[in-house]
């Protein structure tokens, strides 16, 4: 668990982090989100001691981060910026043992992690490892962030507007397979962006902030639905929030029993796993206010109506 | 293929490189051709060194005074690129760039009366010269290396001296080469001037033919003090480019 | 204490403390029992009862003090700027004293003690002006009044029993010296221009271009200047003996002729590489506008190009300028003229006053042309800011 007590940084007469109390469960993704100059990345910054809070303790797992020395501390914790910073000397391979080569593994630890990490993110290691980051692609790039970040297995990773410079379709690629490896390996991240559709797509708890200030912080769902008058319910939307609620569940959540409805051999379908919003979507497109639900095999496993995604979007009271 | 591609990397600077060794071992076997340009009575090749000796000593005044700088050069670059040496900056890099208009050859003449004639004051001149370059070159070198490299080599937990070795330095690399490229071949030219106040090397060779009307010296010191500068130039360049990381 | 400590500028207490020393163990003054014999150091309490002197002496305290301790640049520029020019009065007064019971061929000549002060102070009143930020026109007006008000001082005759002013006096085409090496400056420098700039603007249209003569320009460059001036008397004075006439006209194997010719090709590299690269910096969008709005080519070089173009094409003048005023003075070694020729001659005399008559000039003139080429590239950049 991540605590950041009162925390306050100053720069001159400015405060660019006032009074910040949060708390990150382990294995959560927090994201802090905010427009540029509201502070998001300063506390960031302030957890692996890139910068020193004026006052305020940060607590990792009960254990306050001033106690080690902030190089020892950097090492135990993943960290991957905006413009990646990859070592343009440096191939794949030694960009991503970088830490572990920093921790003195041995040599055999670090080939077989770095296999293990271009497997979790699906390049071919045959041709990626001994490339130059010159010659990668932006979203290649930005997979090999992520993997120098997470080689020496951390528990907590620091992810700065990580896709903040990819094209949508990258992007949204990216922001999936790393929710799956969050899943997967169980760490914590804390992520900062501006984007407010990757908050909701990524994280378990989302943290507003404006001049320094924490405005808001609850669950993606709970911030769509009561979201605090002013910056916050701005940020998430008027009536857009309908579309983003719906986004945040997967069909399983709201299908019925197939046998509910007539479907027949025109009845177009969609996979469980796809969320509301998608399947709303399809309705819309394919102009049909059901529509089959289909297993991973492809069997039919339910039915979803148009009916049941309206009354979910419904406006709050 | 691959030979082929070698040949057309090194070839240049093969045909230099034997030019070169023929005109300083072989200089004895040149006298018929330089004969026509020598005055009646007089010697058509410089006999007063050896030709190996006189390219040794312009060398060795070369690389003494060049590798003294660049060592102190780059410190120096390092330290004022550093929050200790912030004072120091901005005077430091108006001084680099106000000092390289600095003809080369006052430097050796102000060297003069601050040591008396021989190697010495052309040493100091090489020296004072040769800093220049290699200071302003490094500081903009490391002033290239991008800040989110930066900024990702502390997130990761390299300490100071980690990311100066292991980031910091190979990046500034390329520059930190053109900059001592510059500076030897400065150092080459401001030796065979040096040659007047009385340095070994071969400037003397053409000084003598200048003053004894005697083109026959004056071509075959010439040639070899430029081949010796286009190889020298044509091998750095080519250390740049494998360090260059694109 | 600390926080006095913290305040203290680290550049200004490292210059301060090395005037200090400088004042005080190395002798400002030399006395020479004649031209060519070294000097005896005059050690400073012989100076020191100078009324000038005693002026002197407090304001270079009060501006090692304020280059340490104070924050306020204009006042640290203007006291070690006084401090100079005390100090030449001072020493100018300080001449009839020490020579009263003296040889005749005795002479008063400058100590390593005053070039150390002046490159010392010279450095502290370069950051106090680096640091001030000034407008590039006004900062060259401060320069030249200064500059001015130092040959003001020479010129009163203050400094003519020191050795370097005497070895002027003895020097009476010192000016035309002067003359003869700005015209092997400007007229190597001037048909460089012409051809180099068109050439320049033809490597930056055609990559082809740019890959036949880039290189061989830049060989160019490597060749050391002496053997270049060597090379190329060969075949102008073969020249000149198969056709008489021409050497009536000034070309041959030794004097201007190979040292125009040298400069002229040393000059080609940074004009034609740097007008090269402030064509290929041109934003495209500007440039596309351009001809959007109807400008013919001709229209769209002079109006739009060449202006635009400019700072990159005149640093490379800077290059050139700075470079030929010094390689001239190694020209003065193949009998070319100008004031290498007092380098050499005093080189060969071992007389020191005559090189510095001949460096000090050259230094000075390279310095004017460096600063004068700054100004403008700040005051081009202004206006397409």
């Amino acid at each position: 668990m991540i605590e950041l007590n009162n925390l306050t940084r100053s720069f001159g007469d400015h405060k660019a982090v006032d009074n910040l109390n949060l708390k990150v469960e382990t294995g959560e993704i927090c994201a802090l989100i905010g427009t540029s100059g509201c502070g998001k990345s300063t506390t960031l910054k302030m957890i692996n001691r890139l910068i020193e809070p004026s006052s305020g303790t940060v607590l990792i797992d009960g254990e306050d981060i001033r106690n080690q020395p902030p190089e020892q501390l950097r090492r135990k914790i993943g960290y991957a910026i905006q413009g990646v910073g990859l070592f343009p000397h440096r191939s794949v391979y030694e960009n991503i043992a970088t830490v572990p080569r920093l921790l003195g593994w041995s040599s055999e630890q670090i080939d077989a992690r770095v296999h293990e990490l271009l497997d979790l993110l699906k390049m071919d290691f045959d041709s990626f490892a001994h490339r130059k980051p010159s010659r990668l692609s932006g979203g290649e790039q930005q997979r090999i962030g992520v993997a120098r970040a997470l080689a020496a297995k951390p528990d907590l990773m620091l992810m700065d507007e990580p896709f903040g410079a990819l094209d949508p379709l990258t992007r949204e690629r990216l922001q999936l397979e790393l929710k799956q490896i969050q899943k997967l390996l169980g760490i914590t991240i804390i992520l900062v962006t501006h984007d407010i559709e990757e908050a909701i797509r990524l994280a378990d708890r989302i943290a507003v902030m404006d001049g320094g200030k924490l405005l808001q912080q609850a669950t993606p769902e709970e911030l769509l639905r009561n979201p605090r008058e002013g910056f916050v319910s701005n940020l998430v939307g008027g009536e857009e929030r309908a579309l983003r609620l719906l986004s945040l569940r997967s069909i399983s959540d709201l299908m019925e029993p197939a046998e509910c409805f007539e479907l027949n051999a025109a009845t177009p379908s969609i996979e469980a796993s796809a969320t509301l919003r998608d399947a709303l979507a399809r309705q819309i497109w394919q102009q049909s206010p059901v529509l089959r639900v289909t297993g991973e095999n492809g069997d039919t496993c339910g039915a979803i109506s148009m009916e049941r995604l309206l009354s979910l979007g419904q406006r709050p009271e | 293929m691959k030979f082929q591609q070698q040949l057309r990397n090194w070839g240049g600077s093969l045909v230099i490189l034997c030019l070169l060794l023929y005109l300083t071992l072989g200089a004895d076997s040149l006298e018929p051709l330089l004969r026509p340009l020598a005055p009646e009575n007089a010697p058509a090749i410089y006999a007063r060194n050896s030709f190996i000796d006189l390219v040794g000593w312009h060398l060795l005044l070369v690389l003494i005074a060049i590798s003294t700088a660049a060592v102190i050069a780059i410190l120096a670059a390092l330290f004022v690129s550093r929050p200790a040496g912030a004072d120091f900056l901005p005077l430091a890099r108006s001084l680099a760039n106000l000092g390289q208009t600095l003809p080369p050859v006052a430097v050796l003449a102000l060297a003069v009366p601050a040591v008396g004639f021989g190697s010495w004051p052309t040493l100091i001149a090489l020296f004072l010269y040769g800093l220049l370059p290699i200071f302003e070159n490094t500081l903009a070198g490391l002033g290239s290396v991008p800040t989110t490299v930066k900024d990702a080599a502390r997130g990761l937990g390299m300490s100071p001296l980690q990311r100066f070795w292991q980031v910091e330095l190979p990046l500034a690399l390329p520059l930190i080469i053109t900059g001592i490229r510059l500076s030897v071949i400065i150092s080459i030219g401001t030796a065979t001037i040096g040659s007047t106040v009385a340095a070994k090397g071969l400037g003397e060779v053409i000084i003598a033919g200048i003053l004894t009307d005697n083109l026959a010296f004056v071509l075959h010191g010439g040639l070899i003090v430029a081949l010796m500068a286009m190889l020298l130039d044509g091998l750095f360049v080519k250390l740049e480019r494998r360090f260059a990381t694109a | 204490m600390l926080s006095v400590l913290r305040r203290v500028d680290r550049l200004g207490l490292t210059l301060s403390l090395a005037s200090a020393l400088a004042l005080v163990l190395l002798p400002l003054v030399n006395l020479q029992p004649n031209r060519i014999l070294p000097g005896q150091g005059v050690a400073l309490s012989q100076l020191w009862q100078q009324n000038s002197f005693l002026i002197f002496l407090p304001l270079f305290l009060l501006a090692l003090l304020s280059a340490t301790f104070s924050r306020w640049l204009w006042p640290r520029l203007m006291i070690s700027a006084a401090a100079l020019l005390l100090l030449i009065i001072a020493l100018g007064n300080s001449t009839t004293l020490l020579l009263e019971d003296q040889p005749p061929f005795a002479r008063v000549s400058l100590g390593s003690g005053f070039w150390t002060l002046l490159l010392l102070l010279g450095l502290l009143m370069t950051d106090a002006l680096i640091k001030l930020k000034m407008a590039p026109l006004p900062r060259l007006a401060l320069v030249a009044i200064y500059l001015g008000a130092i040959f003001a001082l020479l010129a009163s005759g203050l400094w003519d029993q020191i050795s370097l002013m005497l070895e002027y006096h003895n020097q009476e085409r010192f000016w035309q010296q002067g003359g003869r090496h700005l015209v092997l400056v400007a007229g190597s420098i001037l048909p460089a221009l012409l051809i180099g700039v068109p050439l320049g603007i033809r490597c930056h249209r055609s990559p082809r271009v740019r890959a036949a003569i880039l290189p061989v320009l830049s060989l160019l460059q490597t060749i050391p200047s002496l053997a270049m001036f060597g090379l190329l008397m060969i075949p102008l004075s073969l020249l000149a003996t198969s056709f008489p006439l021409l050497s009536e006209f000034g070309i041959r194997g030794i004097g201007a002729a190979p040292a125009l010719l040298a400069l002229f090709l040393y000059s080609l590299l940074p004009i034609v590489s740097n007008t090269a690269a402030g064509f290929d910096g041109l934003d495209p969008a500007v440039l596309q506008a351009a001809k959007g709005m109807g400008m013919s080519r001709r229209q769209r070089l002079w109006q739009v190009e060449l202006p635009l173009a400019l700072p990159v094409m005149l640093s490379g003048l800077r290059i050139v300028l700075t470079m030929n005023i010094g390689l001239v003075a190694v020209a003065g070694l193949i009998g070319g003229g100008g004031y290498g020729t007092y380098i050499f001659q005093g080189l060969g005399q071992t007389a020191t006053d005559l090189v510095l008559l001949g460096t000090l000039p050259t230094i000075l003139l390279a310095f004017i042309a460096a600063m004068a080429i700054d100004t403008l590239i700040a005051l081009t950049q202004r206006e397409t800011r």
